[in-house]
Parts: structure tokens; C-alpha cells; sequence
């Protein structure tokens, strides 16, 4: 590699430096300005991928404010298009009125981390509806959490009470394909029974951290 | 490139000939397969039948093919191919689709065959090859069993075996499932007497032990087939078995169980004692039979899936070079601990 | 395997670029000739448009690198030349990864981690190291566009075959309607392996059909 670096270049750590410093400086300037292009896309992108998510749960509903629960259980407003996990968003419909709640939940499935989203309706005390925002499932198999009918239909009207201290009165369960016999129960997806089981494990975690303070937020609203 | 003309032609050991070739010891294998295929088709019906035939005729096929596109002499002629066509069928489920029986019939003579180099240069057992893609392939169908005995098994075809190509079958039977699943999925253990005799849900060929260990015995008397593999496996299964089952009866079927269900026989007898993928030594015959019985019962206890058998050969298949480099015997002579040529 | 050299529009009269240009594209093609680049090519190549984009995103990060590494050749001192190839390579590839992400998250998504490994590619220090840290501009990247453009190709088959097998798709559109029975192990790694290896049989089983039929 005779021609790289010539005469008094070759040795000596100074223009290596030079160089170095020079090449990173023009670099970082390249990524700082096409992140400032990109960034207003991606935040759109965001924002429509979850719209589309969220409002597919709720059909009537037509804005949304993010909200984030702190360790004490207070609620704040958070910006919806901020790339996080842990996150319930209110929902509303054309005249201003507060329909429900969609709450993004995740963890771990049988392959890799499953992330999801349901549709709470505090008035009713239901599961409106489920979906998988990200799964890496088996093809075929695990990844039927996201589109096998019976599955997700199980979730379109869940009863799931609180008592009076915000506690679940009953934990979701999952039992074995055509033997539902509890309203609390899930039929699992023969050959993807790990897979549904861990999305029942996923929204029961995240029902036990957030309805209570949902319940309360919706209380509050409505009066 | 000329290629070398030969004037010596060098063999490995054997050098005296027994009159044992190729295709006379694949004929008698076949005899002894044939009461298997007999007791599928009266089992299965129309489905076994067609299941068979499509399956032996598709591997004869490609065994042509590949011939020709390899330049190579037509090995059809000394029956190898049509024992992987034939065993291939037996590991297959009743309602299976036609279509995908001759994707996975092609799939165990490319993949399993040809891609190796041919007769005798194959790792794998072809057969089981042709299976393991199917199951990785299609894992709903190959896990959909028919019920045994249907009363009208001989009046018409399934309409799931005809199902268009790349098109999922519909099973117009509700699908039983094998003992081995009944167990593993809902503790239910199935009698020892369907087991044995075979009126059981399950693969073509995994139904009747009794004929199976007939056909083996045949084969052993004849002096075709090592019984060190066969009895390696059955002696695995039982100890290891026999440990989990004292350890925990609730979860675990019991060690006659575990020797009489699923594709254990036909897998002991006729898929672990493939002679070109199996070890040449005496000794790392039964080593390699006690492995594949102790992997069987590691799969069937402990893994995922209710049955273990293709996986368990299709691994002692890998190890058993190594098995033989292994328990390599001396060369005439030499000392222990002296000048053992290894990997070579 | 519509990528015989034949047909490709010459880009210069001169023999010599021409050459430069096409060897990537069929002889010296980086997956079914030179196997490197394995990573992203079985791991991210079960659906056609994630094959694509891929393929699209290394050809960008190879040319726009071989480019600026082959402008730089004489002030990018020898012994720290990885470092510098490396920082050059890093920063094109972040860039590829911010503009997929505001073209499509979902295809973003699928590719993972993928977009950010395009960083260690041999394909591309492979490139840089063995021709544009040697040559002029214009050899360096049409040699780059060859290369990218063969990559891209190969990683494209090899989707296409994945997706129409695995999903009975290409490019989402179903070819075979609802009741199309998947091919499960298309869309797994173990697919990748099988398709890739066949693939790459075939490619040399037609060399070696050329190699006899030109003698």
C-alpha cells in the first residue's frame, strides 16, 4: 500500500491525528445535518404508524394526548411521537370526549421481545381490543398473536374489574385451546401456546401498573 | 482437466466379496418393508396408498434427474432409492397434501442425496432429510394426523391429499392426535395393546410396532442389517426412560411407552441402520445406537416438540464419523497408544 | 439470472473500466462468487423489499465511501488508514440508516440491527482496502457500483426466492390468494442457509458450464 500517505506522513503520530480530527469533524458535520432533514420525517412517521395503531382500536377516536405514569403513580403529559415503551394514550373522540385508553405494553415472548398495544375502557371495565406493534414470533406459528381471529377476539370485550383499591379482582389467564371457561380466561393458539401465554403474562403487568390510575384519570374527566 | 487414467484401482477394505451387494441387500430390506406398507394402507386406506406410490415414484424421478444433470451412471436399478421413497412415505402423516409429499420426496433425493454426491456419499439419511425439511417447512400438516382405522378409509380420498400446489389442505376430519402428543400436551397415556398392535394415530409407518420388530427380525436373521443399532437404541430408551419414569410418572410415559410409540421402531430397525450413514464398527454401532436412544428420550421428556426420533438420527448421523474415528480399531500390529492416524 | 454481463450498458469506451464495472456484477459477484457479506445476507433477506433495501443501503455506504476514501488516498496516513476507512464508512451508514427510517419505519424495523452492521461488511473494507485506497475517482467507484450493484442483485434473488416460497408474496403483492400454505423454514435463518446454498451451487455449476464450453 505504497501510495497511502506519502514522505513524511508515514511515520510521526501528528498527521495522523490531523487527520483523523479533520475526517471526524467534516463527518460529524454530514450526520448533524442530514439527522436536522430526517428528523421532522421520522417524527411523522412515528406519530402516523401509532395513529394508525391506536385508532384502529378506537374507530371513533380522533386525537390522542401520551401519557406516562412516575414511580408515585402520578400521571404527566409526555410528546406521543417520543420513541418509548412504556406509554398509555388517551383517547377522544370529534367532540373532545375521553372514549378510553390505549396502553403500549411489552415483554418478553418466544423468540424475542413482543410489543403491544390495547385498547382499556375505564367506564366499562373492559379490554377493548389488542394489537402486536412488534413480534419476532415463529412465521406460522407464534406469530398468529397478531392476526389469528379467535385470539384477538377473545380480547375485543374483556372484562377486566378492579376493586376498590385498583387491584385486578381477577389476573387474566390463558387456557388451553376450547376450554375458556371464565371470562377472565384466554383461549391460546394451539402451537403458539407460549407465545399467547406471554401475551396474556404482557398485558397482565402492564393492567396491574396502569388501570387503577387510568380509572382514576377517566373518573376525574368525566366529571 | 483429463482425469487420471487408471491402471490400479485401489478399495478400501473389504476385499473379499461376500455376495452381499448393493441391491440384494436392498431387496430384502423392501421385503421386509412391504407387511409395513401392508398394514399402512389397510390402517390409512386410499391416503396410505397414494402417500406410498407418489412418494416412491417422485424419489425414482429425481434419482433420474440427477443422474443426468450429474453425468453420473443411473443408480435407479439397485433399489437404494426406492427404500428412501419407501421410508419417506412411512414417516409422513395420513392426510398429508399430495404436493408436499413430492416437494419433501424431491427434497430427500436433492438435498439428502445428491447434494452429498450420491449413493453411499451421504451424511444423512435421505429419508429422514425429506422429512426434517417438510417439518420445517410445513410444521401444521406434518402434525395433523388422521384418525386410524376411518370406516371410510377405502370408499374415498381425503380431499386434504388433494389439495391444490401451494395450497393449504382442509381436512375434512376432525384430526386425532398421536400418543405421543395425547401425552406430552394432555397427560393422557394411550393403552400398550393399540400401541403394539398399532391402532393408533401417527405416521404411516409408526403405527404397528409388531410388524416393524417382524421386518427388523427378518433382516437381523438374514444377516442383513446390524443388530447392535437397533438394540443400542432399544436399550437407551428403555434405562433412560425407565430413570425419567421412576423419577416422575406423572410427566413422563413409562419405558414401554416411550419403545412402542411414535416412529421409534420403524426409526430403530429401518432409518438409524442406513449402512452409508451410520458407523462401520461393531462397537460404534451400539455407541451410536444409545445415543440416538437417549437423545430420542431428551426430545420427547424435555424439548418442545412430542417427538424426537428424525432429530435423534438425523444427529447421530453427524457424530457418527466421529464415532468411528473414535473407536477406530487397531491396524494389525501396531500398538495401543502408537502412530493412531487420525481425520484422515 | 438475468445478470450476464452482456447486456449491461457500457459506462466508458475504455476496456479497462468496463471490466472494473462489470466483474462485481457476475465473475466476482460478493455473495455467489466470493461468499462475503454472509450476515446480512441470511439474515435479512426474507422478503423481497427488505432484501432491496438492504441491498439499495450497502451500495449507497460502498460507492459514497470508495468515492471519498479514493479522493482522500493521500492524506489518510498508511498506519491509521483502517480508523479513518472505518469513520468514513460509519458516517455513510448512519446516513443510510436516518433515511430508511424516514422512508419506512416498518422496513426499518425489520432490518434491526442490521442497517447499523453495514458498518462491518468485508464487502465494503473489502472494497476500500483492495481497490479505492489504490485508484483514481472514476475506477474506484465504478468499481464500487459494480460490486454494490451485484450485491444488491444477489441479495434481491435470494429475498424474491424467500418471500414467494415463505409467504406466496413478492414485494407484498400475493401471488397465490388466502389459502396459500407458507413455507415456514423460507422465513427462518435455516431457509436463508438452504436458499443461499443451492443459489450458490447453481451459480457455480453455469461458471463451470461456461468455463468448459469457451475451451
Amino acid at each position: 500500500m505504497g501510495q497511502a500517505g506519502t514522505g513524511a506522513a508515514r511515520n510521526g503520530t501528528g498527521p495522523l491525528f490531523r487527520t483523523l480530527v479533520g475526517l471526524g469533524v467534516v463527518c460529524s458535520a454530514l450526520i448533524a445535518m442530514v439527522y436536522d432533514l430526517t428528523q421532522p420525517l421520522i417524527r411523522q412517521q412515528r406519530l402516523e404508524v401509532l395513529e394508525e395503531a391506536i385508532f384502529s382500536l378506537w374507530p371513533q377516536g380522533r386525537a390522542m394526548q401520551s401519557l406516562r405514569v412516575d414511580a408515585a403513580g402520578e400521571l404527566s403529559r409526555v410528546d406521543a411521537a417520543a420513541p418509548t415503551d412504556d406509554v398509555a394514550h388517551a383517547v377522544y373522540d370529534a367532540n373532545q370526549r375521553l372514549l378510553g385508553f390505549a396502553i403500549i405494553a411489552s415483554g418478553m415472548g418466544y423468540q424475542d421481545r413482543i410489543a403491544l398495544l390495547y385498547a382499556y375502557d375505564a367506564r366499562e371495565e373492559q379490554v377493548k381490543g389488542i394489537r402486536v406493534l412488534e413480534s419476532r414470533e415463529t412465521p406460522g406459528l407464534g406469530d398468529r398473536i397478531g392476526y389469528d381471529k379467535r385470539f384477538t377476539a377473545s380480547f375485543a370485550t374483556l372484562p377486566i374489574p378492579l376493586d376498590d383499591d385498583g387491584r385486578l379482582m381477577n389476573k387474566l389467564a390463558a387456557a388451553k385451546p376450547g376450554t375458556r371457561s371464565q371470562p377472565w380466561e384466554i383461549d391460546t393458539i394451539s402451537g403458539a401456546t407460549i407465545s399467547s401465554r406471554a401475551v396474556v403474562d404482557i398485558v397482565n403487568r402492564s393492567a396491574a401498573r396502569w388501570l387503577s390510575v387510568l380509572r382514576e384519570e377517566s373518573e376525574k374527566e368525566s366529571r | 482437466m483429463e482425469p487420471l487414467r487408471k491402471t490400479l484401482s485401489i478399495h478400501t477394505s473389504p476385499h473379499i466379496a461376500s455376495g452381499a451387494d448393493v441391491a440384494r441387500i436392498m431387496r430384502h430390506v423392501i421385503y421386509a418393508l412391504l407387511p409395513v406398507c401392508g398394514f399402512a394402507i389397510y390402517a390409512f386406506g386410499w391416503a396410505a396408498l397414494l402417500t406410498l406410490v407418489v412418494a416412491v415414484v417422485v424419489c425414482w424421478l429425481s434419482e433420474v434427474l440427477f443422474c443426468r444433470l450429474l453425468r453420473k451412471p443411473a443408480t435407479l436399478a439397485d433399489g437404494s432409492v426406492t427404500i428412501t421413497g419407501i421410508l419417506f412415505a412411512l414417516t409422513l402423516p395420513p392426510g398429508l397434501p399430495l404436493w408436499m409429499t413430492v416437494v419433501g420426496a424431491f427434497a430427500a433425493v436433492g438435498l439428502g442425496k445428491f447434494l452429498f454426491g450420491g449413493l453411499a456419499a451421504n451424511v444423512f439419511n435421505p429419508a429422514l432429510v425429506g422429512r426434517a425439511f417438510l417439518q420445517a417447512a410445513f410444521p401444521g400438516a406434518m402434525t395433523t394426523w388422521s384418525p386410524v382405522l376411518a370406516a371410510d378409509r377405502f370408499s374415498q380420498i381425503p380431499s386434504s391429499l388433494l389439495a391444490a400446489p401451494f395450497m393449504q389442505p382442509n381436512y375434512d376430519t376432525v384430526s386425532s392426535a398421536s400418543p405421543l402428543a395425547l401425552l406430552k400436551f394432555e397427560h393422557t397415556p394411550t393403552p400398550l395393546g393399540d400401541l403394539f398392535l398399532g391402532t393408533t394415530a401417527g405416521s404411516l409407518g409408526e403405527t404397528s410396532s409388531l410388524i416393524i420388530l417382524l421386518g427388523g427380525a427378518y433382516l437381523i436373521a438374514r444377516g442383513m442389517m446390524s443388530w447392535r443399532i437397533p438394540a443400542g437404541i432399544l436399550v437407551a430408551v428403555a434405562v433412560v426412560g425407565g430413570i425419567s419414569y421412576v423419577a416422575d410418572s406423572e410427566r413422563f410415559g413409562s419405558p414401554l411407552f416411550m419403545l412402542f410409540s411414535g416412529g421409534l421402531m420403524l426409526g430403530a430397525m429401518f432409518m438409524a441402520t442406513d449402512p452409508v450413514s451410520s458407523p462401520v464398527t461393531h462397537r460404534g454401532c451400539f455407541v451410536y445406537g444409545l445415543l440416538i436412544g437417549l437423545v430420542v428420550v431428551v426430545i420427547r421428556n424435555w424439548g418442545g416438540l412430542a417427538e424426537g426420533v428424525m432429530y435423534a438420527i438425523l444427529f447421530a448421523n453427524a457424530v457418527s464419523p466421529h464415532i468411528d474415528n473414535w473407536l477406530q480399531p487397531l491396524p494389525f500390529g501396531r500398538k495401543p497408544g502408537h502412530g493412531r492416524e487420525r481425520g484422515s | 439470472m438475468a445478470h450476464k454481463p452482456i447486456n449491461i450498458p457500457v459506462v466508458t469506451a475504455e476496456p479497462v473500466d468496463t471490466d472494473v464495472f462489470i466483474k462485481g456484477l457476475w465473475r466476482q459477484n460478493p455473495i455467489f462468487v466470493q461468499v462475503l457479506g454472509m450476515c446480512p445476507t441470511l439474515a435479512v433477506t426474507n422478503s423481497a423489499i427488505n432484501a432491496l433495501t438492504m441491498g439499495l443501503a450497502t451500495l449507497f455506504v460502498l460507492v459514497m465511501s470508495c468515492g471519498l476514501v479514493s479522493l482522500l488516498r493521500r492524506v489518510i496516513p498508511h498506519h491509521g488508514r483502517i480508523a479513518g476507512f472505518v469513520l468514513i464508512v460509519a458516517t455513510f451508514v448512519t446516513i443510510a440508516d436516518y433515511a430508511i427510517q424516514a422512508v419506512s419505519l416498518e422496513v426499518h424495523k425489520a432490518l434491526g440491527a442490521f442497517v447499523s452492521l453495514i458498518v462491518v461488511n468485508c464487502i465494503i473494507l473489502g472494497r476500500i482496502e483492495a481497490f479505492a485506497a489504490k485508484n483514481d475517482l472514476k475506477p474506484a467507484v465504478l468499481d464500487a457500483l459494480g460490486m454494490g450493484l451485484g450485491f444488491a442483485a444477489a441479495l434481491l434473488v435470494l429475498g424474491g426466492v424467500r418471500e414467494l416460497l415463505g409467504s406466496g408474496s413478492i414485494f407484498g403483492a400475493r401471488l397465490f390468494g388466502e389459502s396459500f400454505a407458507p413455507w415456514v423454514v423460507m422465513l427462518l435463518p435455516s431457509g436463508g442457509f438452504l436458499v443461499l446454498g443451492v443459489l450458490v451451487l447453481g451459480v457455480a455449476w453455469l461458471k463451470t458450464g461456461q468455463a468448459e464450453e469457451s475451451k
